[in-house]
């Protein structure tokens, strides 16, 4: 070695060093380490693609709200992040979830949490039975050794009582909220639990992550106030925040940074400063018209001729209450129930089947309907087409021919001949309706015989709408009529809802979470957002204004007899 | 009174009474029983002393499951069966007394764990149906049962053993009968008359008690009413106890005659104790938590399959104990249905202590212990005296077992129904206040 050179170089390699200090030093406080970054997401459910190469950062102690319409990704997402088993079942994911760096490996919801990822779930995860500190610890009590434990390891430590208490108090002074920790979740009004769920994220030491997804959907507004000041609070605290919301007022209040998720394709993502309300709701919902193959001339719809009429109905159907509904369908007319999923829009089909408990009046031709009994509509010349295709709909592992004759067979006798005290299925008459309504639908099969359970969706819709139609119903409800089918059927199906309208004066109640394929088809769209009914809009009115009422803002109205009372 | 309160306490005795509507059924059942068999108190109070404590350990070994969920355990019945698998290969080696019984319940617990996991696993495949599929379990292990000593035993596993096996070599006789020392092995050891034991868990209660309220009073600066209150009824039915030992002649009779066996009882409170710490331990806020909601234990990060396993493992070898317990006591089972109506009449004798599908705890268990016993013991007299037939009273006892468990079925439906109305009935209130508004 040259002596000379050596304290030079030395020199040389601490400028060196310094610089890169410094350039990373700058390069961090410009850039930053993102606390989370979801680095090229891609999913596939089978064929159907529900994430496409969604890629964006999160920052430490930001807010960044995920907003998008229904299917469009967003639980998929947080379902990938926490590691739940569905996406394992359905064959993984591609890309990477780097966090502070380093790509994370998470397999179940516990290495979330031990990564220090948390979530306030919409349905509360927490569990009525126990109290509110046993649910904030849940699976992290705070415990104590004794004799067997260290024989038969830790499962058998003892749970020290005061310290979860200790704890639960502290989360729950944190963020300001007064329950008695020994309170029991069942007897908690509803706003609080969600607090309580928040109290339990915020227990976790490492939480560097929490996710809340429509955290403010069950909270009254004065919560729901109390709520986004905890949101701010934390993340001045250092913790990341994803927000997912359909409430686009509060998007805009509380976040730093708003991702727009469309059909799994991240079509926006910006700092809340350069958006505004309607532009989100644009972005969210960004679809153009397509238009009606064939249109038909004007049917004489009367204003007053009301065919069937709702009375401040509530529906208590788990994870789709619907309160105080009134509405008035026109005879003759194609109705769209419109709506995100979960608000409440498929209970108004239940409140006319009776396959839910409901309260209040519906009214078929002016007079009461009695929804308590199962059945009762079917023989008022109403038929429902339910969106479980599989599960309420059809009888798979039956033929075609059963399946359209089934309700008829069962509710009007008909298809029967009678032989005193028996009965036996007239096959030939069966044979040659189903036969007729195969043919009419266009349904793909090798014959009447065919089983249901065989059919590709589309064909298994046609076969639910068959059945439906046989009854000859004046009054037709269809749930979720394009749920799971291919673009061809799709449309062969709206056709056919709009040729039964026009040729056979069927009043059509469409309930769909496609906004889309309600405005192609329907006269009027009732919006119901958060259980209730928010307007009433034509079909041509802006993609802002039905997003923007879907998402429950109520600043916008609409229509005739919304909010009416009688 | 104000009418609001006592409107209240009505709700609450009516929503008391449909809670423990079997338990009230049973006693009254029992009481027209006990009027009509006019059987000697003291006669009762042995038989139930023998009874209770023969079956106890049994009745215990379906609380755990119950707790996670997984409704009342039908399949404990395998764990009976590896208790007389531990229990016939002892006899087969000869072993003698309280040493042999130590080594086949030993035998058992492997084997109770094994089937544990097995059942375990396949209740987490079914989860919802355990009830149904613990039933059926019960019976499929059944078959193998037989098969293996019905036709293997001898020919495929050699066993020789005179006493125990058939003449012609093959298969384990259909009764086989305790010797001297194996039989009531444990009961044997130390007997206490119920008079001397009452004297000693009164002493020990009053000095837990006094202990209690002086540290407690020291730790927490000021007295624990609780503890005050249960001193005093402690000191009350001392008096009381201590009045009749001395002056109630059929009081007297009743102790001298009814003679507890302590070890068994020692082995009871174990188990109770047991449960007891395991209820405070991690593992049963977890066996708790999963009982409670499947999904909601999951995404907290409990390993819901896992605790439910051993839930299941618990119960079977908690189960297999009490099998033994139960078969010393009788001295002599048949080798091919011993096991066959533990797990009916155990779950009955649960439902009976007031316990329910989703709760049952350490005191539904001996409650509903004494109740059933009570109605073994009096029905074949009371069906004599009412009807004049014993037989009747003997229908009467196995009917009302399986009548139980329909019942708390039953009960168990409605529950969830009434809860359900009085959910819509919160949402007719909903709606008339969104009329309102």
């Amino acid at each position: 070695m040259d002596d000379k050179s050596e304290p030079l170089q030395i020199i040389k390699k601490a400028i060196c060093t310094a610089l890169v200090i410094n350039m990373r030093k700058e390069e961090r406080a410009m850039e930053g380490q993102p606390v989370l970054w979801f680095q090229q997401i891609k999913k596939k459910f089978g064929e159907n693609v529900v994430l496409d190469g969604v890629d964006f950062k999160v920052m430490p102690g930001e807010i960044v709200s995920l907003v998008g319409e229904n299917g469009a990704g967003k639980s998929t997402l947080m379902n990938i992040l926490f590691g739940m088993s569905v996406i394992r079942q359905t064959g993984g994911y591609e890309g990477t979830i780097y966090m502070d760096g380093n790509p994370l490996n998470i397999t179940n919801p516990n290495d979330a949490i031990h990564q220090g990822i948390g979530m306030v779930h919409q349905e509360f995860m927490l569990i009525p039975g126990f109290t509110v500190e046993q649910n904030i610890k849940l699976n992290r009590e705070p415990l104590k050794k004794n004799i067997f434990s260290r024989v038969f390891g830790h499962s058998f430590e003892t749970i020290d009582w005061d310290a979860e208490n200790r704890d639960a108090k502290k989360a729950l002074k944190r963020i300001g909220i007064d329950v008695n920790p020994g309170e029991r979740i069942e007897q908690l009004p509803v706003g609080l639990k969600q607090f309580v769920e928040i109290s339990r994220e915020i227990d976790k030491e490492n939480l560097k992550v929490l996710i809340f997804d429509e955290p403010t959907a069950v909270l009254t507004e004065t919560e729901a106030e109390k709520l986004l000041k905890c949101i701010k609070s934390f993340s001045e605290s250092g913790i990341a925040v994803i927000f997912i919301s359909h409430r686009l007022d509060e998007v805009m209040r509380i976040s730093d940074k708003v991702v727009v998720l469309r059909d799994g394709i991240l079509v926006e993502n910006a700092a809340v400063t350069s958006l505004t309300k309607e532009k989100i709701a644009e972005l969210m919902v960004g679809r153009k018209l397509t238009e009606r193959t064939e249109e038909y001339p004007d049917r004489n719809i009367k204003e007053e001729d009301i065919i069937l009429e709702f009375r401040n109905v509530s529906v208590d159907m788990p994870g789709e209450d619907l309160r105080g509904f009134s509405l008035k369908v026109r005879r003759g007319e194609i109705i769209g129930i419109g709506g995100l999923a979960g608000h409440g829009k498929m209970a108004v089909s239940n409140a006319v089947s009776g396959m839910y408990p409901s309260t209040g009046e519906v009214l078929y031709n002016g007079k009461p309907l009695d929804v308590s009994k199962t059945g009762e509509a079917l023989r008022h010349e109403i038929a429902f087409v339910s969106e479980d295709r599989k599960g309420v709909g059809l009888l798979l592992d039956q033929s075609i021919l059963t399946n359209i004759i089934f309700n008829n067979l069962s509710l009007k006798g008909e298809f029967l001949k009678s032989y005193g005290f028996f009965t036996q299925i007239d096959n030939k008459a069966a044979k040659k309706t189903a036969e007729q309504m195969i043919e009419d639908l266009a349904i793909r099969c090798t014959s009447a015989e065919q089983l249901a359970g065989s059919l590709s969706g589309g064909n298994q819709q046609k076969v639910c709408m068959a059945r439906a139609l046989i009854a000859e119903p004046k009054l037709l409800f269809v749930s979720e009529p394009t749920r799971g089918i291919d673009i061809g059927a799709k449309r062969l199906i709206l056709d056919y809802l709009l040729k039964i309208n026009y040729e056979k004066g069927i009043t059509v109640v469409m309930l769909s979470s496609e906004l889309n394929e309600l405005r192609e088809v329907c006269d009027r769209i009732a919006i119901v957002a958060g259980g209730r009914l928010r307007g009433i809009l034509g079909p041509k009115e802006s993609n802002v204004k039905y997003a923007l009422m879907m998402s429950g803002d109520e600043s916008v109205r609409g229509g005739e007899d919304s909010y009416e009372k009688d | 009174m104000n009418p609001k309160r006592t409107y209240k306490i009505g709700t609450e005795v009516k929503k008391w009474v449909t809670g423990n509507i079997v338990m009230l059924l049973f006693i009254t059942i029992c009481a027209i029983g006990i009027y009509f068999a006019a059987q000697p108190s003291s006669y009762i109070a042995s038989e139930i002393a023998i009874r209770l404590f023969r079956n106890l350990i049994l009745i215990l070994s379906l609380i755990i499951p119950v707790w996670a969920g997984m409704g009342l355990n039908f399949s404990i019945v395998l764990g009976a069966m590896a208790a007389q698998a531990g229990l016939i290969v002892i006899m087969n080696f000869d072993m003698k007394g309280i040493a042999g019984l130590v080594i086949a319940f030993a035998i058992s617990v492997p084997l109770a764990a094994g089937l544990g996991i097995l059942t375990g696993k396949l209740f987490n495949k079914t989860k919802g149906q355990e009830m149904i599929t613990g039933m059926i379990l019960g019976y499929f292990a059944k078959g193998v049962y037989e098969l293996i000593f019905m036709y293997l035993c001898g020919p495929v596993i050699p066993m020789d053993n005179p006493q125990i096996m058939l003449e012609s070599g093959v298969g384990i006789n259909g009764i086989i009968t305790m010797d001297a020392s194996l039989n009531g092995a444990v009961d044997k050891i130390w007997k206490l008359p119920l008079d001397k034991l009452l004297w000693i868990i009164f002493g020990v209660l009053t000095a837990f008690l006094v202990l209690r309220l002086v540290y407690g009073g020291v730790k927490r600066k000021q007295a624990d009413k609780k503890c005050l209150l249960l001193l005093g009824i402690d000191l009350l039915l001392f008096i009381i106890f201590v009045y009749a030992i001395k002056s109630l002649l059929s009081f007297q009779i009743l102790c001298m005659m009814t003679q507890v066996p302590m070890v068994t009882c020692f082995l009871v409170m174990i188990i109770c104790g047991f449960i007891v710490f395991l209820g405070r331990t991690k593992l049963g806020s977890d066996i708790k938590a999963v009982g409670q909601s499947i999904p909601i234990a999951q995404a907290a990060g409990i390993a819901v399959n896992k605790i439910r396993i051993i839930a299941v493992v618990i119960s079977t070898v908690i189960a297999a104990l009490g099998q033994i317990i139960y078969l010393q006591n009788l001295g002599t089972f048949t080798t091919y249905s011993a096991h066959e109506q533990i797990g009916t009449f155990s779950i009955a004798a649960l439902l009976v202590g007031g316990a329910s599908i989703k709760k049952a705890g350490i005191g539904h268990a001996i409650l509903g212990g004494v109740l059933f016993h009570l109605m073994f013991i009096v029905a074949p007299i009371a069906g004599k005296n009412i009807f004049n037939d014993a037989q009747i009273g003997e229908y009467f006892r196995v009917f009302a077992s399986y009548a139980v468990i329909a019942l708390a079925l039953v009960l168990h439906a409605w529950r969830i129904h009434v809860e359900e109305k009085r959910k819509t009935g919160a949402l007719v209130q909903i709606g008339k206040e969104a009329e309102v508004k």
